[in-house]
């Protein structure tokens, strides 16, 4: 993150700590719409992705004094999504989706994501929730394999392990 | 390296993460190797295509959600909480006060405490008002936005000089020193923070 980064996100939050500036409203306009995104693509659940965005804002705005610049803001924000995303998830039994499910949710992809490629969201929405989380943060989000591992409490090497069998899994997915 | 590279070191390759001399290893074993080139391609164009999709809703979203909490500052809501403490022990102090201004608190038939039968003094009276209207003060100078530096300062001091007083007339009273000290501290920090914005300026 550059200096410049910091700088703004510092001062952004610094704003949302002040009394009577309407800057926590406008970090939600800002940032609400990749939060949405990422919640949708890790729950598959367009209820639960709004669940978990709605409580996404609380917490950071609970917790906005916590924020220190060690990382950027969105950065913050997302790792709040996945932790509070997998929390959800885990009180659902994982289970693969049948083909009916998938293509109601890649409808509701298409829907949120105007420009994607609806036959990359089916693959990815086939993936195990571990091996998912893992490619949609790294190659959809750009985030590192450590980063990754902070965020979802897991050792580099298993991100990496995860993201390249989801990879995998993939490419077996669009050859069907 | 006369083996096929594994899909694992491919993906390495890809998330540039073979440096010194794995990297270059690689790098050489692709320039002989026609299959490794196309299973590398094949898995870069996945990456890419996967990079490639967008990650921030600019569709249907859920309609924008209005925080259910109060737009006020963390930090403010802190002082508030203190404030209310505050106010707690006010309570207990003129509670207290009370019962030495001879309120009849004891149920009939037990003999109540010296401590009751002493009527509480015009002084005590006097600064305990005092004391009050500062912490009204204060908090109007906390509410105000932006919370002027020096006005919160003043009114800090002018609440720690009432507590002060207060206390110094109910030396045996362990609450109002402990709420004294407590002012003290935040009467302290807001000097200290006035003089670092001076500094700054």
């Amino acid at each position: 993150m550059t200096d410049a980064n910091t700088r703004a996100d510092t001062w952004f939050v610094n704003k949302v700590r002040e009394p009577g500036t309407p800057a926590f409203e406008l970090l939600y306009e800002q940032y609400y719409k990749t939060v949405y995104g990422l919640a949708l693509r890790l729950s598959r659940d367009a209820a639960l992705a709004e669940d978990v965005t709605q409580e996404v804002f609380i917490s950071v705005w609970r917790g906005v004094d916590n924020f220190r610049g060690e990382c950027s803001l969105l950065t913050w924000i997302h790792t709040i999504a996945v932790r509070t995303a997998t929390r959800h998830m885990r009180r659902q039994r994982e289970s693969q989706p049948a083909a009916a499910q998938l293509e109601e949710y890649a409808q509701t992809a298409g829907d949120v994501f105007p420009d994607t490629r609806l036959e990359l969201e089916r693959a990815i929405a086939s993936l195990p929730d571990g091996a998912r989380a893992a490619l949609v943060l790294h190659d959809i989000y750009g985030y590192t394999h450590s980063e990754i591992g902070e965020m979802l409490s897991l050792a580099a090497g298993t991100v990496k392990a995860q993201l390249h069998r989801a990879r995998n899994l993939i490419k077996q997915e669009l050859r069907k | 390296m006369s083996r096929h590279l594994s899909a694992s070191t491919l993906q390495e390759l890809l998330d540039e993460e073979l440096h010194g001399e794995d990297y270059q290893a690689v790098s050489n074993h692709l320039q002989d190797c026609m299959q490794c080139r196309m299973a590398l391609a094949s898995m870069q164009s996945l990456v890419q295509d996967l990079k490639g999709l967008p990650s921030r809703a600019t569709g249907k979203v859920p309609p924008r959600w209005v925080p259910p909490v109060p737009l006020r500052a963390p930090g403010l809501a802190r002082a508030w909480a203190f404030a209310a403490v505050v106010a707690v022990l006010m309570f207990a102090i003129g509670f207290f006060a009370g019962t030495r201004a001879g309120w009849q608190l004891s149920p009939p038939g037990i003999e109540p405490s010296r401590h009751e039968r002493e009527p509480l003094s015009e002084a005590i009276q006097h600064r305990g008002t005092q004391y009050v209207n500062a912490i009204a003060d204060w908090r109007r100078m906390e509410a105000s936005k932006p919370a002027a530096s020096e006005g919160r300062e003043a009114a800090l001091s002018s609440l720690y000089g009432a507590a002060f007083e207060l206390q110094r007339l109910m030396p045996e009273d362990a609450q109002i020193g402990q709420v004294l000290r407590t002012i003290g501290d935040l009467r302290d920090r807001a000097a200290l923070s006035t003089g670092r914005q001076g500094q700054e300026k």
